[in-house]
């Protein structure tokens, strides 16, 4: 079994895969991120998300750190923050030239369980 | 960490721990070799992280519970346990719920906008605003989510500035410089002051909330003035005046808002006259605890992602310290090294400079951890030595390493080692000598320690 693996989203109805996200943010709820197929409108997917990471990736981490600022760790602290955008861009390229698996997303979660 | 260290770590902390607390030493009591044992592992696995910090807080309380009671009259394993509920980890676990209830509704951000916007245009105001609003926030929330609020409000405004102009790296270097000075403040600024307080309450000598403060924020004071004026010489600013635009921060002031700031004005308030209601400090910081999950304010995610790690973390601090207090370590190191006649400006030179050193490359907590305990045994030195201890212990200014407020701005990618690593340095230095200042003639006169 391979480090990662890389799955498209697609419609279930139409099997399109241009799809869009629509973020849910409510007060009190997790952000849950809805997709839908731009085709024909059908929903694809909804995902609950830990932490969100946007293109300004300095400023998400910030914000982040401003929340959760109880590293101990000041080592893994530094790389972390050193790292961090070079780490998002380098994975983002990455899973973008990663071929696609045909798998179903459960079996995928399943074989990258811990 | 690479796997094959991270086995050569355990692997020497255990083997260590086996031969210094097994063969047996002349002269030395079982209870204190054992407990020496741990502490030279503690030493080993949390200098080198091999493991998580906290993981070897559990790894301490269980080698002290198993190893040394039995050597003690009197004393049972429980004694090792208590410290990770102590009134320090109370205290600290409210200031935490505090700090989670202003950052939740943004009445940090509120505070800082409201200050930055009255700084003015110069150069060296904005750095005093910038520097002072991070030093007040970092008393009463961790330094690392100071750090990260204000970095996030100075990175627009370094960005217009001239690429040229040295201001830039100054207000980088100034802002967690600041974060670190502003945690010595306060009992709840940083756990190395934490751990302090607990130390001197296991030895009899109470230090209050009101008290801690009397003590360490004239030192602290006057190291930020200080840092200060060294960035302003070091980083002179290329420009007579800059624009500065601070968003004005509004928070929509609904009843949750008002009952979080409610709650710490009381919480505050409640410490600092502990004298007065005579209820303890620790008792005090369930205040927030109880009013901001029973009313919603805080929710249970909120609860489950508080720094549960940092507070185990101290616990293992204490416990040790405990430990080497009770099973006559620190009379037995005194004595056989020698050191009971040691003049106390010796001792004051001696344990903050291995502080400031140790604090730069192993975390504050850490770091205190290990030398606080050590600093309880040296009575020639006073209770103030283990309180110059407890601040040299936030002097971590030389690395991104040294503390994550350091690193923080590193990440920003405009400051080089060699301009935090020179300013540091300095800074360092200074603090040596304020702090023993403090602690051999100033301190001992307040009659507090």
């Amino acid at each position: 079994m391979e480090d990662f693996q890389v799955r498209l989203e697609h419609c279930p109805k139409c099997h399109s895969v241009n799809t869009e996200n629509l973020v849910r943010v409510q007060t009190g709820e997790p952000i849950r991120v809805y997709v839908r197929c731009r085709d024909c409108g059908t929903f694809v997917a909804r995902y609950r998300l830990e932490r969100y990471t946007s293109d300004k990736t300095n400023e998400s981490l910030l914000r982040y750190l401003r929340k959760h600022g109880h590293s101990i760790s000041s080592r893994i602290g530094a790389r972390e923050v050193e790292g961090f955008s070079a780490e998002v861009e380098r994975e983002f390229a990455e899973t973008s030239d990663a071929p696609h698996s045909d798998k179903r997303l459960d079996e995928l979660i399943w074989e990258h369980r811990r | 960490m690479k796997t094959g260290w991270r086995i050569f770590f355990v692997g020497l902390a255990a083997g260590l721990f086996a031969v210094v607390s097994f063969i047996p030493i002349p002269g030395m009591e079982l209870a204190a070799q054992r407990t020496m044992g741990v502490f030279i592992l503690a030493l080993i696995l949390w200098v080198s992280e091999a493991i998580p910090l906290y993981v070897t807080s559990f790894v301490i309380a269980a080698l002290l519970a198993i190893f040394v009671p039995q050597h003690i009259e009197g004393v049972d394993y429980k004694v090792f346990l208590a410290p990770f509920f102590s009134p320090v980890i109370l205290l600290f676990l409210g200031g935490f719920v505090l700090a989670r209830g202003l950052e939740r509704y943004n009445l940090d951000s509120v505070l800082a906008s409201a200050i930055l916007r009255r700084v003015g245009k110069r150069p060296w105001a904005i750095l005093a605003g910038f520097m002072g609003v991070t030093a007040l926030l970092s008393m009463w929330m961790s330094n690392t989510a100071a750090t990260a609020l204000m970095i996030a409000v100075a990175l627009p405004l370094v960005n217009t500035m001239d690429r040229e102009d040295p201001m830039k790296i100054g207000m980088l270097l100034g802002i967690p410089f600041a974060a670190n000075l502003g945690g010595m403040a306060t009992p709840i600024g940083t756990p190395p002051n934490a751990i302090a307080i607990a130390s001197l309450r296991d030895a009899g000598i109470s230090v209050n909330f009101l008290e801690w403060i009397g003590l360490a924020l004239p030192a602290a004071m006057i190291l930020l003035v200080v840092t200060w004026v060294l960035i302003l010489l070091l980083f002179k600013p290329k420009t007579k005046e800059l624009t500065f635009n601070v968003k004005r921060k509004v928070s929509k002031m609904g009843w949750k808002e008002w009952l979080v700031l409610g709650t710490l004005v009381a919480t505050v308030l409640g410490w600092l006259t502990g004298r007065l209601h005579k209820i303890p400090d620790a008792i005090v910081s369930l205040a927030p605890v109880v009013v901001f999950f029973a009313f919603g304010l805080l929710g249970r995610k909120d609860f489950r992602s508080l720094g549960w790690d940092v507070l185990i973390l101290m616990g293992g601090g204490l416990a040790l310290g405990r430990a080497v207090s009770a099973s006559g370590l620190d009379t037995w190191l005194v004595t056989s090294l020698g050191m009971e006649g040691l003049p106390p400006v010796a001792l004051f030179i001696g344990f903050t400079l291995i502080t400031v050193v140790l604090t730069n490359f192993i975390s504050n907590t850490s770091s205190a951890a290990l030398i606080v305990p050590l600093a309880m045994g040296f009575a020639a030195g006073g209770n103030s030595l283990v309180i110059s201890v407890a601040l040299a212990a936030s002097a971590s200014m030389l690395l991104p390493v040294s503390t994550p407020p350091n690193a923080i701005a590193f990440g920003s990618g405009q400051l080089k080692v060699k301009h935090m690593f020179r300013t540091g340095l300095i800074v360092a230095v200074i603090a040596v000598g304020v702090i023993m200042l403090f602690g051999l003639l100033i301190w001992p006169r307040l009659g507090i320690v």
